[in-house]
């Protein structure tokens, strides 16, 4: 999408926990720029995943090679938003949105109004809802401008309608600040709705790799959604 | 913008619980314009209804007051035995004249802060250390915890055996009845700061200096500053027993020097200041709490919203 982007190919990566084999020679790659849903029943390692592309931990086996042009001569710029928000009480969502930064205080600023919540920057994250407090954690991911934005169930804990609202204005971000996202859900039509390509999680690997190239913004009602979203329901319950 | 305006729902809410114990008298709900009319009513009764409230806990304090005074002045006690507040005020214009109350107040407000800063700090110090660093909890916490079941007032008669009427054995007991209470709470509160919030801190490429200062102090921050409080409530306690027992000047002298003299009403007089210093100190340390903690919910005056 563009040019600024980094994706990445993960090479035979392979992970155990103790005697627990999570996946083994697990190939994929991610095009720079893209949106991808990780899918997949309890304990087939979507997180794992999420958390050795990251390098919040060292595989097993294999390695995670990015891939294109990674810009400022450094590593690759990787964010990770939890499905808790993991703010510092003791900041205000300014601060929050700071954290790691000297100054910064105008694109700090910009960033919270980007994720609608302009005025309320002085507010400790303990005045502020389940929702507001996740977009302060993805105002914080963005300014940053990673290449890689890695998202763990992040609207997992939110009611139906503010998830509907925070997925909406993930898709408008992201298509603002191109990078490449990786997204954990448990939520089909989360996956369908925002990514370009939804991989299936099952037993040892990847069980389906589903490319969705449908227009954005993306609409719920749309009837390819609906077909896909019977369709992957029913092959993950089974 | 004001987060105020931004946040109507939260600000009533707010109000609402700014008088949770009033009686409201039910408006009559007849037509709109009555309620609209009985509301100012209403105000002005909730508003009397409040600072009545305020008057409450005063009532018990004042009758005791007055019990007081009428025990001596009736004569059910002899006023040498109790002397009514009449005396004890008599007795703080005198001291004060002479400036000896003066001197003894500040003499044991040294005394503390000495004592106080010494026990503080290195409760912090270790409490930090031994939070941060297994090595640490390894070298230090057993001999501590060995170290904290001795009832530090135990030692006052080895304290004079060593050190006689001197300053030291005054400062040393408060240090050491403050120093584990701090140690203790930062301790714990260090152990408990939340994991996750560290790991952020991490990716978000904090340097440990600021990732000590930003999260883990600031996460063990309500639990330390329990322990100073409490800590604080320790040291005029040990004060008391330190300087009843030997001194040569601070308030406790003052009682002691009285009650050789008979003169109960400095006795009663030096017990007040020390209650009312103990009362200050803890004022100050909820003062600073609530400007410190001031994130925290339970710290936040309902209603202020920045």
């Amino acid at each position: 999408m563009s040019a600024a982007a980094v994706g990445l190919r993960i090479e035979d990566l392979g992970h155990h926990y103790g005697p627990n084999m999570i996946f083994e020679q697990l190939n994929l790659e991610i095009e720079s720029g893209s949106f991808v849903s990780f899918l997949g029943a309890s304990g087939t390692g979507k997180s794992t995943l999420l958390r050795l592309i990251a390098n919040l931990e060292s595989p097993t086996q294999g390695r995670v090679v990015p891939v294109g042009q990674v810009d400022r001569g450094g590593p690759v710029n990787v964010r990770v938003m939890f499905q808790e928000d993991r703010l510092l009480p003791w900041r205000t969502a300014l601060r929050n949105v700071q954290l790691g930064l000297k100054g910064h205080e105008r694109e700090a600023l910009a960033l919270l109004e980007a994720v609608g919540l302009q005025g309320r920057e002085s507010m400790w994250p303990e005045q502020l809802s389940g929702g507001q407090r996740q977009r302060v954690a993805l105002a914080r991911a963005l300014i940053h401008k990673p290449d890689w934005l890695m998202l763990d169930e992040p609207f997992g804990a939110l009611d139906a309608l503010t998830r509907v609202t925070a997925q909406q204005l993930l898709e408008r971000l992201w298509l603002e600040r191109p990078c490449t996202v990786m997204l954990v859900t448990h939520d089909v039509e989360e996956a369908l709705v925002l990514s370009d390509r939804v991989i299936v999680l099952g037993e040892g690997g990847v069980s389906q790799d589903i490319r969705l190239d449908l227009p954005r913004p993306r609409h719920r009602g749309d009837p390819l959604i609906a077909q896909w979203k019977e369709k992957l329901l029913d092959s993950l319950i089974h | 913008m004001h987060p105020l305006s931004a946040l109507p729902a939260v600000s009533a809410s707010a109000d609402a619980g700014l008088t949770p114990h009033t009686s409201r008298p039910s408006p009559p709900a007849s037509s709109a314009s009555a309620v609209r009319r009985a509301r100012p009513a209403e105000r002005r009764r909730a508003g009397s209804g409040k600072s009545f409230q305020r008057f409450l806990p005063w009532i018990a304090p004042l009758a005791i007051l007055a019990l007081w005074q009428a025990a001596s002045s009736l004569n059910w006690v002899s006023p040498g035995t109790l002397p009514p507040p009449t005396s004890v005020f008599g007795a703080a214009g005198d001291l004060l004249a002479s400036g000896e109350l003066q001197r003894g107040i500040a003499v044991s407000l040294g005394r503390i802060a000495a004592g106080f800063g010494i026990g503080a700090t290195l409760g912090l110090v270790l409490g930090f250390l031994v939070g941060m660093s297994k090595v640490a909890e390894g070298l230090v916490d057993r001999t501590l915890q060995m170290v904290r079941v001795v009832p530090h007032l135990a030692l006052v008669p080895l304290m004079i055996a060593w050190f006689g009427i001197g300053e030291e054995p005054k400062i040393i007991l408060v240090a050491m009845g403050t120093l584990f209470p701090v140690y203790l709470n930062t301790v714990n509160g260090i152990k408990n700061v939340d994991a996750r919030l560290i790991q952020l801190g991490q990716a978000y490429g904090l340097g440990r200096w600021e990732l000590i200062r930003d999260v883990i102090l600031m996460g063990a921050m309500p639990s330390i500053l329990t322990g100073i409080r409490y800590s604080l409530g320790v040291a005029w306690l040990t004060l008391v027993v330190a300087e009843t027992i030997n001194a040569q000047d601070g308030i406790g002298f003052i009682a002691q020097n009285a009650r050789e003299m008979m003169r109960n009403d400095r006795v009663i007089l030096a017990i007040l200041i020390y209650s009312f210093a103990g009362l200050l100190a803890d004022q100050l340390t909820r003062l600073v709490e609530a400007r410190i903690l001031r994130w925290h919910t339970s710290y936040r005056p309902q209603g202020d919203q920045s």
